[in-house]
C-alpha cells in the first residue's frame, strides 16, 4: 500500500538574486513498512525533500499525497495534524535540541498536541526512550548531551507519537564508526519493531545499508534504482584523490 | 483513542498549559523575570502615581461625606466672617427643610507632646447626627463623649502623641487654649475620617475656643423631597449679599480646582511611566523573541496547530501579565505609601487634606490592564511566524539575527510621523493651553519616532569621524550596533522616554520654583521682621494680639513702623481664592516680579489709595477683567465695588489671588484681625536684634512666630518645595529605574551576542578591545536616547511653562536648567554604564572557539 | 612562513571520559601550499584549525608558524598573532548587517587603522573576490556564495601570512562551493601563503595540493577508504 507519493514535485528557493530549483519534478512512491534511502551530497536537496514530505512547506508545483490525500491542498493546520500520532514524524538533520530542558520533557512535548495529560505523555516518552536504549538520559538536561546521545533523544522524540512514516534527514553525523554503526542499526530496526515506513536521506552510503531501495538526488532530479548492488557503485567514481 | 475527557482550551489541556508554563519558568527563569520585572515596574509606576494623585482630593471628599451625610445644600459665611446661630434656627423652621444642622469650621494648629499639626477645627451641632453622615452617626452619644473637650481622629492623635484625657494646646484665630482630649476616634467609629486632620468639639465649646460665641459659619440642609428649588430660593433670600448658598459638596469642587495643576503634571508622568514600563517589558521580550520563535517553529513541526500554539503563547502571556501586574500593584502601593504620601502643604492651608491613600477598584483595574496589555502585545509578536504563507520552520532557515535591520523607508517614515506629531502638538497647544498635558504624551511618542533617524545619523557621523581619526573602537562599535539596530533603537527609546519625562517635568518644576521664589522673596523681603501664626504660608489665618491698638508701643526706639497684613480665602464659583490685604504703609504694594499687565507705579499708587485691587490672570480671564475695569466681589458685607489696578500671577495659589489694601479689607470683610505683622526697624538696628526684641514683647503668645525676613523666606520656600517634592521624587525614581532596567537589558543583549564576539576574537580582537567596543556601543545607544530625550524634553518643558503661566497663572519664567539636565544625563549614563561594565568584561572574555562549527 | 604542527595532542571532556580530539598529529603546510583536511563531523579537524590559529593550546606538542612558537603565546600575544598574521574563513560567515565594505574592513580596526584606511585596504580584496560593484550592499542583499566571498575578502584584508578556512562551503550548493574553492586555490598561489582548509566537501580534492584525513584523532595522508566512498564525485 502506498503511504506517501511525490508526483512531479518542484520547489524553488531564492538565493540572492537567483532562483534555484532544489527539487525539480521529483516523483516517487513509498509503501507501507518499507525502508527507502536517499543518497545525496550536501546542498543537493535532502532537507527540502524531507520538509516537503513532512508538510512543513508546500511545493511550488506537483503533488505530495499522504495516504491518498494531497498535502498541498490542505491548510497549514491540517498539515500539522498529519504530523501527529499515526502520521509523519521528522527528525531534524542538525539533531539540535533547542534550548536546554529535561530530556523526558523534551521527548514528551509533541504528545501534548494530541491532548495527552502531563503524566500520560511522559509515560509515552519513557517508552520511546527505552526503544532507543536511552532511558538513562531521561533526567539529564538536553544542553549537556553529546551528539551521540542527542541523536538518540531526537529519534525518541520522533517515534514517541508512534508515526506511520519516519523521515530521517542525515543520520551520518557521528564521528566514531562504532557509534555510527550502532545508530544505523537502531534506525533500521525501527520499521519492523514499530510497524512504520522509514525514509532516510544521507550523504553517507553506510547509513543506507539495509534499505530496501535507494534513490539518489542530484541537481534537483531524483534517480531511482531498484538494486542495492548498483547503488554501491553509484555514482561512478571519478578522478583520484 | 487517546483523548480523555478533560478541561481543554483551544485543543490544549488546561493542566498541560499550567505544566508547560511551570517548565518555562524553570528553564527560562532569567528572561521571564526580566520581562515580568519590566511589566511590574511599569504597573507600579502607573499605580503609585494614580493612587497618590487620587488621594489628595479623596480625603476632602471623605470629610464632606462623613460629616455632611445626606445634606444636599449648604449656607456658608464668607471667610473669615461668621453668622449668628439664630439664622440656623430660622432655616430649621423653614417648611421645606427636612433637617438641618449648623457647624463652625476654623483652621488652626494643634500641639501635642510629640508635635504639632495643621487641622480643621469643627464645632458640631448635635442635630448633625440626624443628617446621617456615618462619622457623626456613630458619635451617637456624642454629647457625652465630647463634653467639655475635643475628639481627635486616631491618625492625628498618634502623630502629635495625644491620648485620651490628656491636655493638648489648640491654636485657633491666633489664641491658644488648653483643651482636654475626650476621645480618640478610630476608623471603626468614624470610618475614613479617622485619617483626616480634624479636631471635633461640640458647638458651644468650639465657639468658646474660637472666640465667637453664638456664631457659626456653615449650615447643612436637607430639603424635603420635591421642595429643593423652593428651599434654595428661600436660602438665597436669607443669605442676601453676605452669605453663599451652594451644594453641600462644594468643598470638594473647590479642592479639585486647586489641585488641577498638580494632577495634570502627575498625569503626564503616569503616561510616561506607562510608556517606559511598556518599553521595558517589550525590550525584555525582544531579547527572548528568537528563542520563542524557535520554540514555536519546533511545536509546529511536532504537529501543534495554530490554535494550540496560540493557546500556549497567550496562556503564558496571561500568567506573566497577571503575576507581574499583581507584583506591580503591590509595589506601586508601597511606592505610594512611602514616597508619594506627602501632601502639598499649600493645599493643606485651605482644605482638610491628608496623605492617607484611598485605592479605588478603577485604579487597580487601569494599572492591571496596562500590565496585561503589555504582556500580551509583546508575547504575541512571534506569532507572525504563524502566517499561512510562511514555512512553519522558517526561523531555522534564516541567517544572522532575524529582524535586526532598519530599512531606510522605516526610518524616514518614523521621522516624518514624529515631525507631524510635533507640528500637531504645537498647533493644538497654541490654540488651547489646557491641552498641554495631552501634548506632552504625544511629544513623548514623537521622541520615539525620531530615534531610528538619530540612530542612523549617529552611526554615520561616528563612521565619518572614524574614517579619518584613530577613534579606537568607535568605528567597530558603530558597525556593530548597526547589526542589532532594532534592539538598539528600542533600548535608546527607553532612555529617551525616561530622560524626556525628567527634563520636561523637572524643568517646568524648576522654573515654577524660581518664579515662586521671586514672589516669596519680594513679599517677605518688604520688611525685616515678621510676626505670623504657626503653620501658615498663605497668610490666611487671623490671630489676636494683646493691646491691639499698638502692640509695640514699648519698642519705639527699635521699631520704625508696624504694618498689619490681613487676608483669607474667598469662595468664588469653583475657586477658593486667596485674598491678600496689604497695608497702605507697606513698602511693596504690588509684587513687581509677579506683575503681568499694568504699570507698577500707578498700580502701587492706586492700591495705596484704596478701592483698587490686583487680580491674578486666571481669574481675570474667567471674569473678563482688564486693568482699570470694574470688579464686583462678593464679601461678608455684601458686594464690594472695586477696580482692577493690575493683573498679576497667582503668586503660588493655583485657584487664584486677589490683593486689596487693608482699609478696604477691614471695610468689606468686617475684620481687623491681622494674619501677619511686619515691622520696619530704625536705622542701625539689625533684623536679628529687632526679632529678639519683638520676641520678648510677645512672650505671652507662644503660638506666634517671630522671624527675620530671611528666616521667613527660607521657611516659606521650603514649604513650597515640599509641595512639589513628589514630582521630583517620581522623576528621580523613573530615571533610576530606567537606568537599572536599561543596564539589565543591555547586559542581556551583550550576552546574546557572544557568537559574534567570538568571531571577532578569532579575527584578532583582544579582550580589552572588545570590552571598550561593548562599552562604547552601550554609551552610543544610551547617548542617542538621552540626546533625543533632552531635546524633546526641553521643548515639552517650554510648553509646560507656557501652560503654567497661561492656564493656571503661575509664575514660571522659561529657562533651561543646564546644570540639572547635565546632572540627569550623567546619573542615567553613569548608572547604566557602571552596571554594563561587568557583564561586558565577562562577555569580552568569550573564547574564539564558539565561532567555529562543532 | 611555514605552518608546522609537531606531535600535537588535544583532549576533550566528552560525556564523562576524556576523548582525544587530536592525538600526536604532525603536519606541515608550506607557503603556497593548499591543504585540505577531511574527517567525519566531530573528528577534531576543527580543533586542528583552532590550534593553528592559537585559539587553543595543545595538551602536548607544539605549533610553529614561521619560527614563532604559536602554542606558547599569551592571550594578548595570540590575539596580536591572529590579527597581524592570520585570516580565518568561517562556515557561517559571521557577518553583520553593515555593508560589505565595512564587514571586510572591521578586523583591520583591531590593528589601529582609521576606518578610512581600513576601507581602502579592504576595497581591493572585495574587487579581487568579484564584488567590486557591490561593496555598499549588505549581506541580506547577497546570495550565500557572495556572503562567503565577503568573508574571504575580510580574511585577506590584513594581507595574512596564513589562511585558515573552517568548512567555507558548508552552507553553499555545489556550484557555489566550486567557485569558492577555486578562489581559495588562486589566492593560495597568488599570495604564496599556506592555506589550511577543513572541509566535508568532496569537490575540494580537485583543488588542493594535498589531502589529509583525521579520524579518531589520528591524521593520515590521503582520503580514507570509507570516507572516500561517501564523498567520491
Amino acid at each position: 500500500m502506498t503511504v506517501l507519493a511525490f508526483r512531479e514535485v518542484t520547489k524553488r528557493f531564492r538565493d540572492g538574486l537567483r532562483e534555484v530549483a532544489v527539487l525539480d519534478g521529483v516523483s516517487f512512491e513509498l509503501y507501507a513498512g518499507e525502508t527507502v534511502g536517499v543518497l545525496a551530497a550536501r546542498g543537493a536537496g535532502k532537507t527540502t525533500l524531507s520538509r516537503v514530505a513532512a508538510g512543513l512547506e508546500a511545493p511550488d508545483a506537483g503533488e505530495v499525497s499522504w495516504r491518498g490525500r494531497d498535502l498541498a491542498g490542505l491548510g497549514a493546520d491540517e498539515r500539522a495534524r498529519v504530523r501527529r500520532h499515526g502520521g509523519i514524524a521528522l527528525a531534524r538533520g542538525d539533531w539540535r535540541t533547542g534550548d536546554s530542558k529535561v530530556v523526558v520533557e523534551h521527548v514528551a512535548m509533541p504528545l501534548y498536541a494530541e491532548g495527552l495529560g502531563m503524566e500520560r505523555a511522559e509515560a509515552c516518552a519513557w517508552r520511546a526512550l527505552e526503544r532507543v536504549q536511552s532511558t538513562g538520559l531521561g533526567y539529564m538536561q538536553t544542553g549537556r548531551l553529546g551528539l551521540v546521545e542527542r541523536v538518540r533523544v531526537e529519534l525518541a522524540r520522533a517515534i514517541a507519537r508512534e508515526p506511520a512514516l519516519l523521515l530521517i534527514d542525515e543520520p551520518a553525523v557521528l564521528a566514531r564508526p562504532s557509534d555510527a554503526r550502532a545508530f544505523y542499526a537502531l534506525l533500521h530496526s525501527l520499521p519492523k519493531q514499530l510497524d512504520l515506513s522509514l525514509l532516510i536521506a544521507s550523504e553517507e552510503v553506510s547509513a543506507l545499508r539495509g534499505a530496501g531501495r535507494v534513490m539518489t538526488l542530484d541537481n534537483g532530479r531524483l534517480y531511482t534504482t531498484d538494486s542495492r548492488r548498483k547503488i554501491i557503485d553509484f555514482p561512478p567514481r571519478r578522478g583520484a584523490a | 483513542m487517546r483523548v480523555l475527557p478533560n478541561p481543554t482550551l483551544f485543543g490544549m489541556r488546561v493542566s498541560v498549559l499550567f505544566g508547560l508554563y511551570r517548565r518555562r519558568l524553570r528553564d527560562h527563569t532569567v528572561t521571564e523575570l526580566l520581562a515580568g520585572g519590566g511589566i511590574a515596574i511599569g504597573v507600579a509606576l502607573v499605580f503609585g502615581v494614580l493612587v497618590a494623585n487620587g488621594s489628595i482630593i479623596g480625603s476632602v471628599r471623605e470629610d464632606v461625606r462623613a460629616v455632611g451625610g445626606s445634606a444636599d445644600l449648604e449656607l456658608v459665611a464668607r471667610s473669615p466672617a461668621t453668622f449668628s446661630a439664630r439664622l440656623a434656627d430660622r432655616i430649621a423652621s423653614l417648611p421645606g427643610v427636612e433637617r438641618s444642622a449648623s457647624l463652625l469650621r476654623e483652621y488652626g494648629v494643634i500641639v501635642g507632646p510629640r508635635g504639632s499639626e495643621r487641622v480643621q477645627f469643627v464645632g458640631l451641632d448635635p442635630g448633625l447626627i440626624t443628617l446621617g453622615g456615618f462619622a457623626t452617626k456613630n458619635l451617637g452619644s456624642g454629647e457625652l463623649l465630647l463634653a467639655r473637650g475635643v475628639g481627635l481622629p486616631s491618625q492625628l492623635a498618634s502623630a502629635i502623641g495625644a491620648e485620651t484625657r490628656r491636655m493638648v494646646t489648640l491654636v485657633v484665630n491666633g489664641s491658644s487654649s488648653r483643651v482636654r482630649v475626650r476621645a480618640v476616634l478610630n476608623s471603626g467609629t468614624i470610618g475614613p475620617l479617622a485619617s483626616v486632620p480634624l479636631v471635633a468639639a461640640l458647638l458651644p465649646y468650639a465657639q468658646a475656643i474660637a472666640g465667637t460665641p453664638g456664631q457659626v459659619n456653615q449650615v447643612l440642609i436637607k430639603p424635603r423631597a420635591g421642595s429643593e428649588r423652593q428651599v434654595t430660593a428661600e436660602l438665597r433670600a436669607l443669605a442676601g449679599n453676605t452669605l453663599d448658598v451652594g451644594p453641600a459638596d462644594n468643598e470638594v469642587r473647590l479642592a479639585e480646582t486647586a489641585a488641577v495643576p498638580v494632577n495634570r503634571s502627575t498625569s503626564l508622568f503616569v503616561a510616561i511611566a506607562a510608556m517606559v514600563g511598556f518599553l521595558l517589558a517589550l525590550n525584555a521580550m525582544l531579547l527572548t523573541i528568537p528563542e520563542r520563535r524557535r520554540a514555536i517553529a519546533d511545536m509546529r513541526i511536532q504537529g501543534f496547530d495554530v490554535k494550540q500554539v496560540l493557546a500556549i503563547v497567550v496562556f503564558q502571556a496571561l500568567v506573566l501579565g497577571i503575576v507581574a501586574s499583581c507584583v506591580g500593584v503591590v509595589a506601586g502601593d508601597l511606592l505610594a505609601r512611602t514616597l508619594f504620601h506627602e501632601v502639598p502643604s499649600y493645599l493643606a492651608t485651605a482644605f482638610p487634606v491628608t496623605g492617607n491613600q484611598t485605592v479605588h477598584a478603577g485604579t487597580v483595574l487601569v494599572a492591571f490592564g496596562c500590565g496585561l496589555l503589555a504582556a500580551l502585545l509583546v508575547s504575541l509578536s512571534p506569532i507572525f511566524d504563524l502566517r499561512s504563507d510562511r514555512p512553519v520552520d522558517a526561523v531555522f532557515h534564516e541567517t544572522g539575527e532575524p529582524g535586526q535591520t532598519l530599512t531606510h523607508r522605516t526610518t524616514v517614515r518614523a521621522a516624518a510621523l514624529g515631525a507631524i506629531l510635533i507640528v500637531l502638538v504645537s498647533v493644538c497647544v497654541l490654540l488651547d493651553a489646557a491641552l498641554t498635558v495631552f501634548g506632552g504624551v504625544v511629544l513623548a511618542l514623537a521622541a520615539l519616532c525620531f530615534i531610528p533617524l538619530l540612530f542612523q545619523a549617529t552611526c554615520r557621523a561616528l563612521k565619518g569621524f572614524a574614517r579619518r581619526w584613530h577613534g579606537g573602537m568607535v568605528a567597530v562599535a558603530a558597525i556593530e550596533i548597526n547589526g542589532t539596530a532594532t534592539r538598539s533603537v528600542a533600548l535608546a527609546g527607553v532612555a529617551a522616554l525616561a530622560v524626556y519625562g525628567v527634563v520636561a517635568v523637572g524643568g517646568a518644576r524648576h522654573d515654577l520654583l524660581r518664579g515662586l521664589d521671586n514672589a516669596i522673596t519680594e513679599e517677605w523681603g518688604s520688611a525685616p521682621v515678621w510676626v505670623t501664626p504657626d503653620g501658615n504660608i498663605f497668610d490666611a489665618d487671623g490671630f489676636r494680639v494683646e493691646n491691639p491698638a499698638n502692640p509695640f508701643a514699648g519698642a519705639g526706639t527699635t521699631v520704625a513702623s508696624v504694618h498689619i497684613h490681613q487676608g483669607g480665602f474667598l469662595d468664588l464659583g469653583t475657586h477658593r481664592i486667596w485674598v491678600r490685604a496689604v497695608p497702605a504703609n507697606n513698602s511693596t504694594m504690588v509684587l513687581s516680579s509677579q506683575l503681568l499687565k499694568g504699570d507698577l507705579a500707578s498700580a502701587t499708587a492706586r492700591m495705596r489709595e484704596g478701592g483698587w485691587a490686583t487680580v491674578s490672570s486666571g481669574l481675570a480671564e474667567e471674569h473678563h477683567l482688564h486693568t482699570g475695569g470694574r470688579l464686583l466681589l462678593p464679601t461678608p458685607s455684601g458686594i464690594a465695588p472695586l477696580r482692577v489696578a493690575a493683573i498679576t500671577t497667582n503668586t503660588g495659589w493655583p485657584s487664584g489671588t486677589i490683593s486689596v489694601n487693608t482699609r478696604d479689607y477691614s471695610r468689606y470683610w468686617l475684620s481687623t484681625t491681622p494674619t501677619a505683622i511686619s515691622l520696619s526697624l530704625r536705622p542701625g538696628v539689625t533684623p536679628a536684634a529687632g526679632r529678639d526684641l519683638v520676641k520678648g514683647l510677645l512672650k505671652s503668645q507662644p503660638s506666634l512666630r517671630v522671624q527675620t525676613s530671611q528666616e521667613r523666606i527660607a521657611e516659606v520656600e521650603s514649604s513650597v518645595r515640599q509641595g512639589l517634592r513628589t514630582l521630583s521624587e517620581i522623576s528621580t525614581l523613573l530615571l533610576v529605574v530606567a537606568a537599572l532596567a536599561l543596564a539589565t537589558a543591555l547586559s542581556t543583549a551583550i550576552y546574546q551576542r557572544r557568537a559574534r564576539l567570538s568571531s571577532l576574537k578569532a579575527q584578532g580582537f583582544d579582550r580589552g578591545q572588545l570590552w571598550r567596543c561593548l562599552l562604547l556601543e552601550s554609551a552610543i545607544v544610551l547617548g542617542i536616547g538621552c540626546l533625543d530625550g533632552v531635546v524633546m524634553g526641553v521643548y515639552a518643558h517650554a510648553l509646560g511653562d507656557r501652560y503654567l503661566r497661561l492656564d493656571v497663572g503661575f509664575p514660571a519664567p522659561f529657562s533651561v536648567g543646564g546644570a540639572q539636565v547635565v546632572l540627569t544625563l550623567l546619573l542615567m549614563l553613569g548608572i547604566a554604564l557602571a552596571i554594563i561594565a561587568l557583564p561586558g568584561y565577562s562577555a569580552a572574555g568569550v573564547s574564539a572557539r564558539a565561532s567555529f562549527q562543532e | 612562513m611555514t605552518l608546522e604542527l609537531r606531535e600535537v595532542s588535544k583532549h576533550y571532556d566528552g560525556a564523562g571520559e576524556a576523548v582525544a580530539a587530536v592525538d600526536r598529529v604532525s603536519l606541515t603546510v608550506a607557503p603556497g601550499e593548499f591543504v585540505a583536511l577531511y574527517g567525519p563531523s566531530g573528528s577534531g579537524k576543527t580543533t586542528l584549525l583552532m590550534l593553528a590559529a592559537a585559539i587553543m593550546t595543545p595538551d602536548a606538542g607544539s605549533v610553529l608558524f614561521d619560527g614563532l612558537e604559536v602554542s606558547s603565546l599569551t592571550a594578548s600575544e595570540s590575539a596580536r598573532y591572529r590579527r597581524e598574521r592570520t585570516g580565518v574563513v568561517f562556515q557561517s560567515f559571521h557577518l553583520t548587517g553593515a555593508s560589505a565594505l565595512e564587514n571586510a574592513a572591521v578586523k583591520l580596526l583591531a590593528l589601529g587603522m582609521t576606518l578610512g584606511e581600513a576601507q581602502n585596504a579592504a576595497r581591493p580584496w572585495l574587487e579581487r573576490v568579484g564584488l567590486g560593484e557591490r561593496i555598499e550592499h549588505t549581506p541580506a542583499q547577497m546570495s550565500m556564495g557572495e556572503r562567503q566571498r565577503v568573508a574571504i575578502a575580510r580574511a585577506l584584508a590584513n594581507d595574512p601570512d596564513l589562511l585558515l578556512a573552517d568548512e567555507p562551503t558548508g552552507n553553499l550548493d555545489s556550484k557555489r562551493s566550486r567557485e569558492i574553492l577555486e578562489l581559495l586555490a588562486e589566492i593560495c598561489r597568488e599570495r604564496q601563503v599556506p592555506v589550511l582548509l577543513v572541509t566535508h566537501d568532496p569537490q575540494a580534492t580537485s583543488f588542493v595540493d594535498r589531502v589529509y584525513t583525521l579520524r579518531d584523532g589520528k591524521l593520515t595522508e590521503g582520503l580514507a577508504l570509507d570516507l572516500h566512498a561517501s564523498i567520491a564525485q
